[in-house]
């Protein structure tokens, strides 16, 4: 409990009294999170956090990834990408991580002999020093929304892009077109819930975008093209 | 962030304080109803520090967080805190003694029962809400793991959250720079938030706390002395 003096030492400590601009705040936030803070400045952050729900879900939010972790320390030894797909229903294929996409895009890229890529923009990937940035688009349902991007490690050479096909659909033909050129990727299978993965030079980015030719195995739809941009 | 320490309060009262600062008052005049709004504003905060201070997953939480809100009304009922700008400070130092108190006492209690023994038995631990929020944590701390290749990173999450090492010992043991320290610890954090929103744990926005919180416990009345 606050002993005696508490009210003195509350003087120096309050000096957080006004709300702080969001982008001080989530600085705040993450120096505290890291436990970069001073004790003076943990306890002022602290304070300042207590009525601040958007502080406090992050707080809690950490809190819980630690207690995970306490709980169930082997699983970051022990893990594999087939431990997860089996149990959390919401997760894609794609989403099972660098682990699940370096190791298919390693598949694509060696698959094709490095010819559609080419080994110059390839040559520099080592899965342990650069984690490529991710984008994904997450539906095709209604008009085509702004894809989701997961930063990456500005260095890496490549992005890798999550491309969604409609239920059923098979990738007849896929390329890149890029500054007027056309690259032609593998026709990779989707993934169960219906993505496909490719792995691009990341100097490609905003400079032209994906075709992807599709059919149905029931033929009601023929020679339907799919673009998202790069 | 240079200068964190140096914050200058404008003296205007923040989007919160306007709404609980006058309850204090209200308190400190017997108005029960005003205890109830201002626990209500504290609450989450409330048990997030207590969760912060404790060990991971510790049940005593909800101990720790009644004791500091019979405290905390005790004070305002007798008008004690003068300045209600300065309750949340107060909440704050309120709730790391109390984490304190707590460890102090199983310390002196650790001689006859194993104080892991302690720490690791939940009473709710057979609740089946617990239990399948604890799996789809569970879950969730898997993804998780699964989204990250590098062992070293796994490993450093594993020494800053579970062996509570600081950053810069980290960086020289796994031999990186903070830069990446901090990547890896940042997009963790982030993906595993979003992974608790999927999974119905946590709220998009922030707007409750995440975690289950005894909504409907009653303030205990006894001062929030336990029973050692």
């Amino acid at each position: 409990m606050a002993g005696n003096g508490v009210h003195e030492r509350m003087t120096g400590i309050s000096e957080l009294s006004a709300d702080l601009p969001h982008w001080l705040e989530h600085a705040w936030l993450e120096r505290y999170l890291d436990g970069e803070l001073e004790a003076h400045e943990e306890e002022a952050f602290e304070a300042y956090l207590l009525d601040k729900p958007h502080l406090i879900a992050k707080l809690d939010a950490d809190n819980l990834l630690r207690a995970a972790i306490a709980e169930d320390a082997g699983a970051l030894k022990d893990v594999r990408v087939s431990d997860v797909s089996s149990g959390v229903r919401e997760t894609r294929r794609s989403h099972q991580g660098p682990t699940g996409w370096l190791a298919l895009a390693a598949g694509l890229v060696f698959g094709v002999g490095l010819s559609w890529l080419g080994s110059p923009y390839l040559g520099d990937i080592h899965a342990g020093t650069h984690a490529p940035s991710r984008i994904v688009f997450d539906t095709l349902r209604g008009e085509l929304s702004a894809p989701r991007e997961e930063a990456g490690d500005p260095a890496a050479p490549v992005r890798v892009y999550e491309l969604p096909l409609p239920p059923g659909a098979n990738v007849v033909s896929a390329q890149a077109v890029h500054d007027g050129r056309a690259t032609p990727l593998p026709p990779a299978s989707p993934s169960t819930d219906g993505y496909l993965t490719y792995l691009v030079p990341a100097s490609w980015r905003g400079r032209g975008e994906f075709r992807i030719e599709i059919d149905f195995a029931d033929g009601r739809t023929a020679g339907t093209r799919l673009t998202f941009p790069l | 962030m240079d200068g964190c320490g140096v914050v200058v309060s404008t003296g205007k009262a923040n989007e919160g304080q306007e709404t609980w600062l006058p309850l204090v008052g209200r308190i400190a005049a017997g108005d029960r109803q005003a205890e109830g709004q201002l626990i209500g504003q504290f609450r989450a905060g409330i048990y997030a520090l207590a969760r912060r201070h404790c060990r991971p997953g510790d049940p005593a939480v909800d101990d720790v967080v009644q004791d500091v809100i019979c405290h905390l009304l005790e004070q305002l009922r007798r008008g004690s805190i003068k300045d209600p700008r300065a309750l949340p400070a107060y909440i704050r130092t309120s709730v790391v003694n109390a984490c304190t108190s707590e460890y102090r006492r199983r310390r002196m209690r650790a001689e006859s029962v194993p104080l892991d023994d302690v720490v690791m038995i939940a009473p709710d631990a057979h609740d089946p809400a617990i239990a399948f929020q604890n799996q789809r944590v569970a879950l969730a701390i898997r993804q998780l793991v699964a989204e990250m290749p590098v062992q070293r990173d796994r490993e450093l999450l594993v020494r800053f959250y579970l062996n509570e090492a600081d950053k810069e010992r980290i960086c020289t043991e796994l031999g990186i720079e903070a830069g990446h320290f901090h990547r890896v610890i940042y997009r963790a954090r982030e993906r595993f938030r979003t992974l608790l929103v999927r999974a119905g744990l946590v709220q998009e926005g922030g707007t409750t706390a995440p975690l289950p919180t005894p909504e409907t416990q009653e303030v205990r009345r006894d001062g929030g002395q336990r029973s050692a």
